[in-house]
């Protein structure tokens, strides 16, 4: 998708990114003072998702970038970190759930990187072991047609010793990062999916083959790899599918490169359902079998997604037996009976990432400590 | 506007209904009326190339005609009388002299819109004419008169909400058509209606089938044509039948959990309650007794219970 409009906040219009971004783009700016003349453009479109695809907005995070991830107690959370450095994405998946999330929906980008900066170098000097990511408000490689962002974050991480950087993605984006100084501080992210699932709900998204090969030319450059099967989900036949997708995954990129692979099945706000209805009425993913869960959001009905879970650990375990499998927002019932043991028995879910992040990353062991 | 005179009926285009409120075809109580102390009031005409055109009066006319009349006294409009003031004349003789059905207001805000772009106008003249000028509301009923006829007939029924009949007009017309048919039949309630019509739909969307394929089927048929089963019970069959099959996995597991706690015989005073749609694990055991003699018979169910291998397999699940 092209963006065809382009907004400058008026307290923003000299920083450097926004004149390298604008002429990237090659698009004239509006500059303006505030937000809500954005949102009033959006809001007048006949479907304001879509114009907010289409629509970047240059503006400073007026609030932090680094942020936790809104997980809920009901299930178990991986103790995430989010880098809050945009926000929504132009892919246009049909089940993506920020298309409810924020109020309009907006591409927007936030430029004022001291802050940034300086809130990273203060987490750095906590040395506590944390795992954070861009991809949680939106796709964190989708910027790289007109930001400098993963050579601004990859060196930065490169340089300490107890956080980690997961960009996670479905484009094929990755040229950036070739040359840049990461010391395995960063790890390159995919979500996965069945063909089927990529060509008919996931929009703009590269394909599964072009994922996997722009994963391998992460991992030849010394990146460490991470695998989301996020969110999977359940048609028929669909089990013949992701067997095949983790088979070609495996075919392709080497085990050990794999810092984590996680799985979650799709669920979603009730809100979201009438919008996939509207914007994608040839979709039937919400038509399938899902009930409410304990935080609210529909998800498929728990022996399905127990089933399917089954069926991907022992897929994965098949074929790359030491690999580290979680469950994305799950209770410990589900671990159980899906992976044979619950995160408690490892520490928790958190800290069993971490153990994971100082193996594969080289992040310093000290940090687990306390954690 | 000039005045009465007697025209002959058969100059009247009856077949032109573009001025026409009301929803009544019957002409019975009017006949009987006609007949005993005539036509009090004149029809009101519009005279065009083609004939009379009618303003007000459609069913005295029709009264009119069975009684085998020649001619009826009317009001002839000039010919300088423009549509808009047919369109007002028409809708006063019928908002300001009776009360108005759904669809015959309907019809009174389609005409009055025709003619009335500005919605404040629009909004202002509704409400002279005693007909509701909430915006939001005057759109909802204007799509009324879009719909198919049938749908029409289940608003004047009583078998279908105005809020039915909105959901109704956005299915295809064939599907509207069948469903208004089940409404009907069955004389389901609103929020039943609305599980029904939801249940079809997802069907239909997630089978690539129709609202109107899958009420044909004959499972439904079968259904819907038992002469020894009431309206309320054919109801239930269909919904049951339509839950398994939107919902086979959550259907198969109830039924399942339905028929281990039978095995259970748990009796009135226990009862056993799974997570609701089985999301999360706990379960609930609700015991009710009036003793400690009637509590310690309890534990002994209790136990047999907990060592019941269908639970233990069931909450392994």
């Amino acid at each position: 998708m092209t963006i065809t409009k382009l907004y400058i906040d008026q307290e923003v219009k000299d920083f450097p990114e926004s004149v390298s971004i604008q002429s990237r783009l090659n698009l004239p700016a509006e500059v303006v003072t505030h937000f809500q003349q954005v949102y009033d453009d959006i809001l007048s479109a006949k479907d304001p998702i879509l114009k907010g695809k289409q629509t970047l907005y240059l503006t400073r995070n007026k609030g932090a970038f680094v942020k936790k991830c809104p997980g809920t107690r009901c299930y178990t959370c991986c103790d995430y970190q989010i880098l809050h450095i945009g926000t929504f994405c132009h892919l246009d998946c049909s089940y993506c759930i920020l298309q409810s999330y924020f109020h309009p929906p907006v591409l927007q980008y936030f430029v004022n990187h001291q802050n940034l900066r300086i809130e990273l170098e203060n987490l750095f000097s906590g040395r506590r072991i944390t795992r954070m990511g861009t991809g949680e408000f939106t796709d964190s490689m989708i910027w790289e047609l007109w930001t400098d962002l993963a050579s601004l974050l990859v060196p930065i991480f490169s340089n300490q010793q107890y956080s980690v950087l997961e960009l996670k993605t479905k484009t094929t984006a990755i040229e950036g990062l070739k040359s840049l100084p990461h010391n395995r501080k960063t790890i390159a992210a995919w979500s996965l999916n069945t063909s089927q699932v990529i060509r008919h709900e996931e929009g703009s998204t590269a394909s599964l083959t072009a994922r996997l090969r722009a994963a391998v030319k992460c991992a030849s450059w010394g990146y460490p790899l991470a695998f989301h099967f996020d969110p999977m989900i359940i048609y028929e036949g669909c089990e013949t599918e992701y067997r095949q997708v983790v088979e070609q995954l495996f075919a392709m990129v080497n085990p050990a490169d794999i810092v984590w692979i996680s799985l979650g099945t799709l669920r979603f706000m009730p809100a979201l359902k009438k919008i996939i209805q509207n914007r994608f009425p040839e979709s039937k993913i919400v038509y399938g079998e899902f009930v409410t869960g304990l935080d609210g959001k529909m998800r498929y009905f728990r022996p399905l997604r127990i089933d399917l879970y089954r069926r991907m650990v022992s897929w994965i375990r098949e074929l790359a037996p030491d690999v580290c499998i979680y469950l994305c927002m799950e209770d410990n019932d589900v671990w159980q009976q899906s992976l044979g043991f619950i995160p408690g028995d490892q520490g928790g879910l958190p800290r069993m990432l971490d153990k994971q992040a100082v193996r594969h990353c080289q992040l310093n062991p000290d940090g687990l400590v306390g954690k | 506007m000039n005045d009465t005179e007697n025209i002959k009926l058969s100059a009247v285009t009856v077949e032109d209904n573009t001025y026409r409120i009301t929803t009544n075809p019957k002409i019975d109580d009017l006949v009987a009326s006609i007949r005993q102390i005539g036509l009090i009031h004149p029809i009101i005409i519009r005279q065009t190339p083609s004939g009379f055109l009618i303003i007000s009066g459609f069913r005295r006319i029709a009264a009119c005609e069975y009684l085998g009349w020649q001619e009826i006294p009317a009001q002839i409009l000039d010919a300088d009388v423009d549509v808009a003031q047919c369109i007002n004349l028409a809708v006063a003789e019928n908002a300001l002299q009776r009360p108005l059905n759904l669809i015959e207001i309907s019809r009174c805000i389609c005409l009055l819109s025709s003619m009335i772009i500005d919605e404040e106008i629009l909004t202002e003249t509704a409400s002279k004419l005693g007909l509701p000028s909430d915006p939001g509301l005057m759109r909802k009923i204007k799509k009324i008169g879009d719909l198919d006829p049938s749908i029409q007939e289940g608003i004047l029924a009583n078998s279908i909400s105005l809020a039915m009949a909105t959901e109704l007009g956005k299915l295809k017309p064939n599907d509207g058509k069948a469903l208004t048919k089940i409404f009907a039949g069955l004389k389901i309630g609103l929020n039943k209606q609305r599980e029904l019509m939801m249940l079809l739909d997802e069907i239909a969307h997630r089978e690539n089938s129709t609202i109107g394929k899958l009420l044909n089927e004959d499972v439904i048929q079968r259904v819907l044509d038992d002469h020894n089963i009431d309206r309320a019970q054919k109801r239930r069959q269909i919904q049951e039948h339509l839950r398994q099959r939107r919902f086979p996995a959550i259907s198969r597991i109830k039924n399942e959990f339905k028929k281990q706690t039978k095995k259970l015989q748990l009796g009135n005073q226990i009862s056993l309650t799974p997570p609701k749609d089985f999301e999360g694990s706990n379960y609930t055991l609700k015991l009710t007794f009036s003793s400690l003699s009637e509590l310690e018979e309890l534990q002994g169910r209790l136990d047999r219970i907990i060592q019941s291998k269908a639970l233990s397999k069931f909450l392994a699940k």
